[in-house]
């Protein structure tokens, strides 16, 4: 919504400086989008000195100017006849590529194959009320080329502002100064409204029929308006707030629900046949609509209709037919001011797809009482003045279910308890007064213009307004908090972040959100994906099923960025759902590849699977997870890989990235990743141990190494090692793996170290020699190996 | 004869350059060895008369001193395991090294905050992303009916449920959790959901972070006291908030929070757009219907609550100024922080 400072001012008394108001619209709690000090924003905006002046060919309302906007540079304008123009004249010029106050930019374009190249501006296109005749107009050649607030005194700011929905009350700037009046403590003007000049006892009866959607319904019957141009001030007016002027009666409807907040409608009373009904659309029935569009009634939830005794006339609050409107032959109006269920409007709205400022302000909820009936009986007089009405009716008004005010109690001490400062009585009654409260003591009568007040909470605001929130001053609670704690998730996480940033891996924050069918899903997850019912686009459609998607992309990035060295690691959801049952799990992407070292000029070395599967092992015995173990699995993406078998359960996969999905993204290295699900582990994760003594007799230490087929895993190896060793082997560690040269084909040489420790004694080498016996002979008898050295 | 001067100059160099005890006992050997140069000169002292003799004697006990108490000190030195100064080592290579990992600036700011208000008695939880409209919206005083759910362009995943417009929803959770009884202290953070067209100010996945207090006295006064102390915590101490009248449905009175701006000190410069001001948060008393939703009962519960853009806090702290950044994870750019 635009509003400009200097129509605010007429409403209030004394007048105050531009800052003042301007400052006073936050604190009202209307948010400001955008202030344009007139005086300085206009500065674009130029004289220029009209040359010469024709019609334009193939026009029968436009002319082609040429305009001097600078000494000696000539420009081709094409003006409409909105406003006589004369060569000679100088007059505001905003050339292309100038963006007015309004929001309205100036561009070159052509009409009928002229090139136009700017515009001649009437006061409302550039937001201001217009002073004289709409245009201004300069004789001075010494102002040529001048920008026009230096040639003229111009007041004021244009200010867009957005009003929240509970105040639809200040959707009309009557609203707004009620409530600036408040918080600079001066008066509100109300327009003077005067009484019809001359009467007639023409009226057109009205019935509701759908009296939930319409609460009230009111009209008169205006005769003998003269369609025409609106005068400077009204059209102005309009123009400066955004709107089109279209002619004197449209726009005395529009002034008024600018001025009022409240929508009105004027029918040619010559296409209203006998009376008013208020119903919904009948089934087949259908209605051409302003917007060019067509209306037809349906089975269930037809759109409210204004109708006549024969059909449609106006979709009801929130767009006209297209015979009813008024014309330029239209003589007799009938004046409609009503008031429609905002729901109702709304939904409407939705479905059909139109939306105007009339269905705006009506499905936020407006006041069916004094701002209905001042809204009506200002454009009544307004009827007089501007389009030459010549006799009103009277007003027929239907109501079935007034609405009353409401009354709260409201105590100064639950304010003062409510907002933490103390506030008297006095205080409180008079801030709510200057919004137009009727206050009886302790009970607060509400007008009925406020939809949003149904809980003396919203007193409360109010009154907080007024006072202001500065006044409120930050005071500890007297409630002493008991300690905050952190989840054990949370714990969780920051234990495997910190462990991996210290490691060197760099922490993304990823987009949740992938496409749909992504080349590789990578995911862990039973279910199907949770997709998005109306995706913003087709890269967005779903939640992800896996963070390794989105950390190759980021590779991938930083690979054209020269990158020699990839480590990163997200902690993120990934989900996906069976039905309504959505599973979202914490989990955990480590991704691994290229240079081991970022600098290094001696030992340059990449990354392999046993250095992510490394940082895995660490990861999960920083979290306190001990039984862990690596089973070969395949996965989708992965060229190969190990599921990670935590506590028996599978918790996550670690592998070596399929070079298909390396390749084309000119990464020019092996890519390893793995993703264990942290959410699952968290209740085995982080708990506090009990020590364990420490070793106090010696331990004794033995290598062996020995040949061994390939296919015996290591795991098979140290667990044959593990069960003949005896009770006293402490650790088994694998030292040395080679194959190749001097090994026979489809062999390997593994060693090993271990250590072997009693407790509460020393070791003889007798025993731990009888150890590696039993050692020996059950792997030659497993795995046919063959002891090279010890 | 040689010139004393040079030959002390000579000896304390060598002494200092001895690279362990064996090097340092052979410079002793070559200067105050029996037939060491300085030896030589004390021998040589009896070629001369008697006062120049007197003079130069005196000379050449000073060098003797000098050398012996330099002698003595690389001695104790080497003796502590100084390692000489190897001649191969060039100490100036770069390190071997494999650069320290970043926490995203996200998290940085998120944990920042959470830190702060865990030192208020806010206790942090996690809640679903995929949410019911009823946690989202409904429990929050925002009924389908409500113009205010215009103000969310919300992503459905179908069966009644929506990925969350913001972290607020977890207000209903927390409260049917605590059955009824307070005091409550609640934070939370994480992703939130909107369709909002992409550009520098806005991304269709932004971060949140949502807190929330329950007692049976907590006024706007503790809501401002406990975000001047967060404002404190993430801006610095002489961070200021101004408290504008705002509209969400779930709190009344409500209050748009602006904070000094970190860049000009208030001075105006593009960031504020020459305001002096930085929008950082909502904030409001919890509406009756948000407690009565949530089983607390608004006749003997007040509550105050406030939530938080984690990525606009982030782009202030740093001052960057595209929000796409933030989620293109450059290296270039994480490294930064």
């Amino acid at each position: 919504m635009i509003i400009t400072t200097e129509w605010l001012s007429d409403y209030l008394s004394p007048r105050v400086p531009l800052a003042d108001l301007l400052a006073a619209l936050p604190r009202v709690g209307l948010d400001v989008e955008a202030t344009h000090v007139l005086a300085r924003d206009l500065a674009p905006v130029r004289i220029g000195f009209i040359r010469s002046m024709k019609p334009l060919d193939g026009s029968t309302d436009k002319f082609v100017c040429g305009i001097e906007v600078a000494k000696g540079d000539l420009r081709q304008i094409v003006c409409a006849s909105a406003h006589p123009v004369d060569p000679g004249w100088g007059v505001p010029v905003a050339l292309a590529g100038t963006e007015l106050p309004t929001g309205v930019s100036i561009r070159e374009e052509h009409f009928h194959g002229v090139l136009s190249q700017g515009m001649i501006c009437l006061d409302g296109e550039m937001g201001l009320l217009a002073r004289g005749s709409g245009l201004q107009i300069f004789r001075e050649e010494a102002l040529l080329g001048k920008p026009l607030p230096e040639a003229t005194t111009i007041d004021g700011a244009l200010v867009h502002l957005k009003v929240y929905p509970n105040r639809p009350d200040c959707m009309g700037i009557i609203g707004i100064a009620r409530e600036v009046a408040a918080m600079l403590n001066i008066q509100m003007v109300l327009p003077q409204i005067p009484e019809p000049p001359a009467k007639t006892s023409a009226a057109i009866p009205v019935e509701i029929l759908a009296p939930m959607l319409c609460t009230r319904y009111t009209c008169r019957v205006i005769r003998g308006v003269k369609v025409g141009k609106s005068s400077p001030w009204l059209a102005s007016r309009l123009q400066a707030t955004g709107s089109r002027s279209i002619n004197n009666v449209v726009d005395v409807t529009n002034f008024v629900m600018k001025e009022w907040g409240q929508p009105l409608h004027a029918f040619d009373l010559e296409q209203v046949r006998e009376r008013i009904v208020v119903r919904r659309f009948h089934m087949g029935e259908s209605l051409n609509i302003l917007d060019g569009r067509t209306i037809t009634g349906s089975k269930e939830d037809s759109p409210l209709a204004i109708c006549d005794e024969y059909s449609p006339l106006a979709l009801a609050g929130i767009m006209g037919g297209a015979a009813s409107g008024i014309s330029d032959s239209t003589v007799d109006v009938l004046l409609e001011a009503a008031h429609f269920e905002p729901t109702n409007i709304r939904l409407s709205s939705r479905r059909l797809g139109v939306s105007t400022d009339s269905s705006y302000r009506f499905e936020r909820g407006l006041d069916p009482n004094e701002t209905l009936d001042a809204a009506r009986n200002r454009a009544t007089a307004l009827m007089f003045s501007e389009a030459g009405a010549k006799a009103v009716g009277p007003v027929t008004d239907e109501y079935p279910v007034p609405l009353k005010r409401t009354v709260f109690p409201l105590s100064a001490e639950r304010v003062s308890g409510y907002l933490g400062i103390p506030v008297t009585e006095k205080t409180m009654t008079e801030s709510l007064n200057k919004l137009g409260y009727e206050c009886s003591g302790t009970e607060i009568g509400v007008p009925t213009r406020r939809v949003d007040v149904n809980d003396p909470v919203v007193l409360i605001e109010d009154v907080a307004r007024v006072i202001g929130y500065d006044a409120i001053l930050p005071t500890p609670s007297a409630e002493i908090p008991a300690s905050g704690a952190l989840s054990k998730l949370d714990r969780t996480r920051k234990i495997a972040r910190d462990f991996l940033v210290a490691n060197g891996f760099s922490e993304l924050r990823g987009v949740p959100l992938e496409p749909l069918n992504p080349t590789a899903q990578f995911t862990q997850l039973k279910g199907e994906p949770v997709t998005l019912t109306n995706p913003l686009n087709a890269d967005l459609a779903q939640s992800r099923r896996s963070l390794i998607p989105f950390a190759l992309n980021t590779a991938e990035l930083n690979a054209k960025r020269r990158a020699s060295s990839y480590r990163s690691f997200e902690i993120d959801k990934v989900f996906a759902r069976s039905g309504d049952e959505v599973n979202e799990q914490w989990s955990v992407g480590i991704l691994l590849g290229g240079d081991m070292n970022d600098a290094d000029w001696s030992t340059r070395r990449a990354a392999d699977f046993f250095d992510l599967k490394g940082v895995v092992e660490s990861l999960l015995e920083s979290l306190g997870l001990r039984d862990v173990v690596f089973a070969p699995a395949e996965m989708e993406g992965f060229a190969e890989g190990a599921s990670v078998i935590v506590n028996g359960d599978t918790a996550g996969y670690i592998g070596q990235i399929a070079p298909v999905l390396v390749a084309p993204r000119k990464i020019q290295t092996e890519l390893f990743a793995a993703e264990i699900m942290i959410g699952q582990l968290v209740s085995n994760a982080g708990s506090i141990r009990a020590y364990e003594p420490l070793p106090r007799f010696p331990g004794v230490f033995r290598d062996l190494s020995f040949m061994v087929r390939k296919d015996a895993s290591y795991e098979a190896i140290e667990r044959s090692i593990r069960a003949s060793a005896g009770a006293n082997v402490e650790t088994i560690q694998c030292i040395d793996v080679f194959e190749g040269k001097g090994i026979a084909k489809g062999s390997r040489s593994i060693a090993v170290s271990m250590a072997f420790r009693a407790t509460g004694r020393t070791l003889s080498s007798e025993e731990v020699a009888a150890s590696i016996e039993r050692v020996i002979a059950k792997l030659n008898a497993e795995f046919g190996a063959e002891l090279r050295a010890t | 004869m040689q010139p004393l001067d040079d030959l002390l100059e000579r000896a304390l160099a060598q002494i200092h350059a001895a690279a362990d005890l064996a090097a340092l006992d052979q410079e002793r050997v070559q200067f105050t060895g029996k037939n060491g140069e300085l030896t030589a000169q004390l021998k040589s002292l009896g070629a001369l008369a008697p006062d120049e003799r007197k003079a130069r004697g005196a000379a050449v006990n000073t060098a003797k001193t000098k050398i012996e108490a330099a002698l003595d000190e690389r001695k104790a030195l080497l003796e502590k395991g100084a390692s000489a100064r190897r001649s191969s080592l060039d100490v100036t290579l770069p390190g071997r090294r494999r650069n320290a990992g970043r926490i995203h600036p996200i998290t940085a700011t998120a944990e920042a905050m959470k830190q702060i208000l865990l030192g208020l008695g806010f206790s942090y939880d996690d809640y679903p992303d995929v949410e019911t409209e009823y946690y989202n919206f409904d429990a929050l005083n925002t009924p389908s009916w409500h113009p205010a759910r215009d103000l969310h362009d919300t992503f459905y995943v179908g069966g009644g449920l929506l990925l969350r417009t913001h972290t607020t929803a977890f207000q209903g959770r927390v409260m049917k959790a605590a059955a009824g009884q307070g005091p409550i202290r609640a934070m939370t953070t994480g992703r939130c959901y909107r369709a909002d067209d992409i550009d520098a100010s806005h991304f269709p996945i932004f971060q949140q972070l949502d807190a929330f207090a329950v007692g049976h006295h907590l006024t706007m006064a503790d809501l401002r006291w406990t975000l001047t102390e967060l404002a404190k915590g993430l801006f610095g101490p002489d961070a200021k908030l101004r408290f504008r009248p705002s509209f969400f449905p779930f709190t009344t009175p409500s209050a748009e929070v602006d904070v000094s701006c970190v860049v000009c000190k208030q001075q105006g410069c593009a960031l504020c757009s020459r305001t002096g001001w930085l929008e950082v948060l909502g904030s409001g008393m919890m509406r009756p219907e948000v407690l009565r939703a949530g089983g607390f009962d608004p006749e003997h519960y007040q509550g105050y609550a406030f939530g938080i853009g984690v990525d606009r806090v982030t782009m202030l702290r740093h001052q960057i100024n595209d929000i796409r950044l933030l989620y293109a994870n450059e290296e270039a750019f994480l490294r930064q922080f």
